[in-house]
């Protein structure tokens, strides 16, 4: 199917035909296509008399989502739907495609549909429409990035039929579900469908700019199919009349895009004039698009300058971080995300690797819940294939892959799942002899490196080479070797870079002036992704310089708008005494204690305190004998309606910003962490709100409790896992609808049948201590406070 | 259309919050303040109605040329034999949601705040779309809103108001199996017309 050969013009509105010959609609309109296949064939064949050479099937919502509540089975549907189109089509010589919208259902982390079950609901669907002789997939009206490419990977991996996805893009060039228009072309394109465009929501003139900007980062053949118009809530008639609409499509035309036709609101008489309209036009081929994209559903980045990789989600040699990925606590996993984004990073890189730990399982939920707080890319971080293709299946957007090397056994295996998903790739110049010294050695392998992604598909501008950093200490003569190396393998190659530069000053004292340093000669042999602490000022501070130096940051804009008006922190250079310890100016808050800080809600002057108390306190006498009873404090409070809740949860993170402050204090020296014991939370199955829950986890937590949080849309088999796992003696459960009690009551079932020896607490607006009695629950906690007293009582 | 929060909503908000009239704090003052003009900056509101004929059934009431019956005593109660009603939609959209989850792991105490926000903010879109509608159908106006859920009219009810304004088309509005809405911040609702 050449797209860019002659313009073809689609078909206008199924429902809106539907409704104008009162169609009895059953449950759902595609039902017709079984109950009365004559009137969905007659819409069809006005509109190919009107002139469109491919129309597509009324199968829009035929989908298992869709379709439970129906008579009849989705293949029955669909089959039905595309035999009618075939039928009509015939006889004009004009294509069908096979109509798939969006499941209906919301996909998680935002609501409870998985991934793998939107892919086999489109799955059914395509094998149905391929096999009843559509033409074309067409998925259209889609809101979700990631929904939509659960559908093209059940395209690609079911089907050989060309497959055309169209968006629903709202003001500002966002989806619903905040998709970005240049996200959405970026992804698809890199998935491998053959045609992209906008579809519904607005009228041809609202969606130019979109497509526009489409055709800004993809040479993609372009689809466009507007409403005419939005709908008079009184009469129900479309603002545009035909020959209106085919004049606001005229500038589609003179970009040159490949396929037009019309959405809700558009009837025959509108694709007649559109066809005519079109017959003095033809599609335009764009050139190359060789821009280096990485991208979320939210943000896109266009390497051409210097971009920030934050390194801080890795667990190599972070204590707390592990037990964080241990105890599943994904919220410290978030936090640290935010932080970094918060920090100035525009890709995170992701590393989930432990021994012991499966990693496949829990890089795909970290990827789902990063994805849900920050909209930076990410760099998916692990050396095993299978986690790799884990994190790529369901990541939204185009994702970087660090990394291969210059062995073809790990090439093989790597490159084929990168190409696969439509990422890009880090290449390591080393190989089984290890890091070469010198530059040309490390020139030589990223050379094959580049050659062999090219072996699979992968262009140029998603390849980025990592000539790696050898530490100053050790191997000085080499040093610039990885700066000799980054300039080659530019110039030769037109590949990106990136490279980890604070190994340069392993061993060496103020790492920052070797850190920073050496990050500024990188720049300027063309490191394009530095992967460092964005939350390291002195780093990102000389990234932006270089920006300003450079002549990038246009009129020094940034770097003005960032740092006018701040002033450094004082750096002093101060010698250790003998006993190793630098003499400290003693804590100005001295005369305050932890419990008012708590009471206040001031979390950073707690945590000074804290570390001032711990150079001659027991850690366990500070947990003991200040911040739990500054808790019971602020909590008898709380009771008692002299503070609520904003205060309270303000309160229990300034104590949790002083536990902080204990268990680094507890890692450092390698002592046990201190934990009260571990509690189970998480909000039954079928409930998404999590509010109620999470509020119960801040406060158990800064009592000193560990929490295990599930999350929300929790199924009873889950529970009963992580409490036999953990050995966990409470259950925390939350509901906050009627309909999700009965969930509740199942989960308490499913841990006693299962013989645990745990108490079950529950909590939501719709219980009460009657009703939890009733549905076997051992404690009913009317809030935060209380779930407090109670994991006191059970736990201690 | 569309609302913003501003000091006559700070009473609802607060009282969403279970405050229960003490001495507010400077801290909390302020966090109020902001979380209203963050709630205005990340509201990207989503409003649609419809007119239907209603039709009085032994077993329900029933919106004209669709298969939508309202069940119940309380629905008869409330719409007073009106004659016709607006059924309508209204949401904050899905990143006052993703706002709110932020907050939730990275700042609980102000989290909740911004979720206050959204109750108050939804009902006064809600609110802002029934004058529109008043304006639009003069001298008839809206009367009091009711919704699935409300009374004895079953929950599932919601699912032929979504299907009925095609929320998911037009303002992004989705219902999950437990007949949820999403974004969380929504509202649907009928209102019997009067003159």
């Amino acid at each position: 199917m050449n797209l860019f050969e002659k313009i073809i013009i689609l078909d206008g509105a199924m429902g809106t035909e539907l409704v104008k010959r009162n169609a009895p609609m059953g449950k759902i309109p595609e039902e017709l296509n079984l109950t009365h296949p004559e009137i969905v064939k007659e819409i069809h064949t006005s509109y190919l008399e009107s002139g469109s050479n491919l129309i597509y099937t009324n199968t829009f919502g035929a989908n298992a989502y869709k379709c439970k509540h129906s008579n009849y089975s989705v293949t029955e549907i669909v089959s039905a739907g595309v035999r009618i189109a075939k039928e009509a089509a015939r006889p004009y010589g004009a294509l069908v495609g096979l109509s798939m919208g969006t499941i209906g259902d919301i996909l998680e982390p935002f609501g409870n549909l998985k991934f793998d079950d939107a892919y086999e609901m489109y799955k059914e669907m395509i094998l149905a429409g391929e096999k009843a002789g559509a033409d074309v997939l067409v998925f259209e009206t889609q809101t979700d990035l990631l929904e939509v490419k659960a559908g093209v990977l059940a395209a690609k991996e079911n089907s050989k039929l060309p497959v055309f996805v169209t968006m629903t893009f709202e003001a500002g060039g966002r989806t619903f579900t905040g998709t970005l228009v240049e996200s959405a072309a970026i992804t698809l394109a890199s998935l491998g469908v053959d045609g992209v465009g906008v579809n519904c929501s607005l009228g041809p003139e609202e969606l130019l700019p979109f497509v526009k900007r489409m055709r800004e980062v993809t040479d993609l053949p372009i689809v466009v199919k507007p409403n005419a118009g939005l709908p008079d809530p009184v009469t129900g008639k479309y603002a545009m009349g035909p020959e209106d609409f085919a004049k606001q499509m005229v500038p589609f035309l003179e970009l040159g895009v490949s396929c037009v036709g019309g959405c809700c609101g558009t009837a025959p008489e509108y694709i007649k004039a559109l066809s005519s309209t079109a017959k003095n036009y033809k599609p335009v081929k764009p050139e190359k698009n060789s821009n280096s994209y990485l991208c979320s559903s939210r943000a896109f980045v266009d390497v051409k300058r210097v971009h920030v990789i934050g390194e801080r989600i890795n667990p190599t040699g972070k204590k707390l971080f592990k037990e964080a990925l241990l105890n599943h606590d994904i919220d410290y996993v978030k936090n640290q995300a935010m932080e970094q984004a918060d920090g100035g990073a525009e890709i995170l890189d992701v590393n989930v690797g432990l021994p012991k730990i499966d990693e496949k399982a829990l890089m795909t939920e970290v990827v789902k819940e990063l994805q849900s707080v920050v909209s930076l890319p990410l760099n998916i971080d692990s050396s095993d294939a299978n986690v790799i293709e884990a994190a790529l299946r369901i990541y939204n957007g185009k994702a970087l892959v660090n990394s291969v090397n210059g062995e073809d056994e790990v090439l093989d295996r790597i490159l084929p799942v990168v190409k696969k998903y439509g990422a890009a790739v880090i290449g390591l110049t080393m190989n089984a002899g290890g890091i070469p010294s010198l530059a040309e050695d490390r020139v030589k392998i990223a050379k094959h490196i580049v050659e062999r992604c090219h072996h699979y598909g992968i262009d140029t501008k998603d390849i980025y080479i990592d000539c790696l950093t050898l530490t100053a200490g050790v191997q000085q003569k080499e040093v610039y070797e990885t700066l000799k190396a980054i300039r080659r393998v530019k110039a030769e190659f037109g590949v990106h870079t990136v490279l980890g530069v604070s190994n340069i000053s392993f061993g060496l004292p103020r790492r920052e002036f070797i850190n920073t340093t050496f990050l500024t000669l990188a720049m300027e042999a063309g490191l394009d992704l530095p992967i460092l602490n964005p939350n390291n000022a002195a780093m990102m501070g000389a990234v932006d310089a270089f920006h300003v130096l450079a002549n990038i940051d246009r009129g020094s804009e940034k770097y003005v708008a960032k740092y006018a008006d701040t002033v450094a922190e004082k750096i002093v250079t101060v010698k250790k005494d003998a006993s190793g310890k630098t003499s400290e100016p003693a804590t100005e808050n001295a005369e305050k204690t932890i419990g008012e800080f708590i009471k206040k809600g001031l979390g950073d002057s707690a945590a000074k305190l804290v570390k001032a108390m711990l150079e001659n306190t027991d850690p366990l006498d500070i947990v003991n004998n200040e911040l739990i009873p500054a808790l019971d404090v602020v909590g008898a409070e709380f009771e008692k309606g002299k503070i609520f809740l904003p205060q309270l949860l303000n309160s229990a993170q300034a104590a949790e910003a002083g536990f902080n402050v204990i268990k680094e204090h507890l890692a450092k020296n390698n002592a046990a962490t201190i934990s009260k014991g571990k509690i189970v939370l998480a909000t039954v199955k079928g409930d998404v709100h999590d509010i109620g829950k999470n509020i119960v986890k801040t406060v158990l937590q800064n009592y000193g409790y560990t929490v295990i949080d599930l999350g929300k849309d929790v199924p009873p088999e889950k529970v009963v896992e992580a409490v036999k796992e953990h050995s966990v003696k409470l259950v925390g459960l939350s509901a906050l609808m009627t309909t999700t009690v009965s969930s509740m009551e199942e989960t308490i079932k499913a841990l006693r049948a299962a013989g645990l020896d745990c108490k079950v607490m529950v909590g939501g607006a719709v219980l009460t201590a009657e009703f939890a009695k009733q549905i076997g629950a051992d404690f009913y906690a009317k809030d935060a406070k209380q779930s407090a007293d109670i994991a006191k009582e059970v736990l201690g | 259309m569309n609302i913003e929060l501003d000091e006559s909503d700070k009473k609802e908000i607060l009282r969403y919050l279970g405050y229960r009239g003490t001495e507010l704090t400077p801290k909390i003052e302020g966090d109020l303040l902001r979380a209203m003009d963050l709630a205005n900056e990340i509201i990207r509101p989503g409003a649609v109605w419809k007119l239907f004929t209603l039709e009085y059934f032994e077993d329900g009431i029933g919106l004209k040329n669709t298969s939508c019956v309202l069940k119940g005593e309380s629905i008869r109660k409330h719409l007073k034999e009106a004659d016709r009603c607006a059924l309508l939609c209204v949401t904050l959209g899905r990143d006052f949601d993703e706002e709110v989850e932020r907050l939730m792991v990275k700042k609980p105490g102000f989290g909740v705040i911004l979720n206050a926000c959204g109750i108050q903010a939804v009902e006064k879109l809600a609110d802002a779309l029934q004058h529109e509608i008043n304006e639009r159908l003069a001298p008839q106006k809206t009367g009091v809103r009711f919704s699935p859920g409300y009374g004895d009219l079953p929950l599932e009810t919601q699912g032929d108001f979504i299907r009925i304004l095609n929320t998911e088309k037009t303002v992004g509005v989705r219902l999950n199996e437990n007949y949820l809405m999403n974004p969380m911040k929504s509202v649907t609702a009928i209102c019997g017309l009067y003159e």
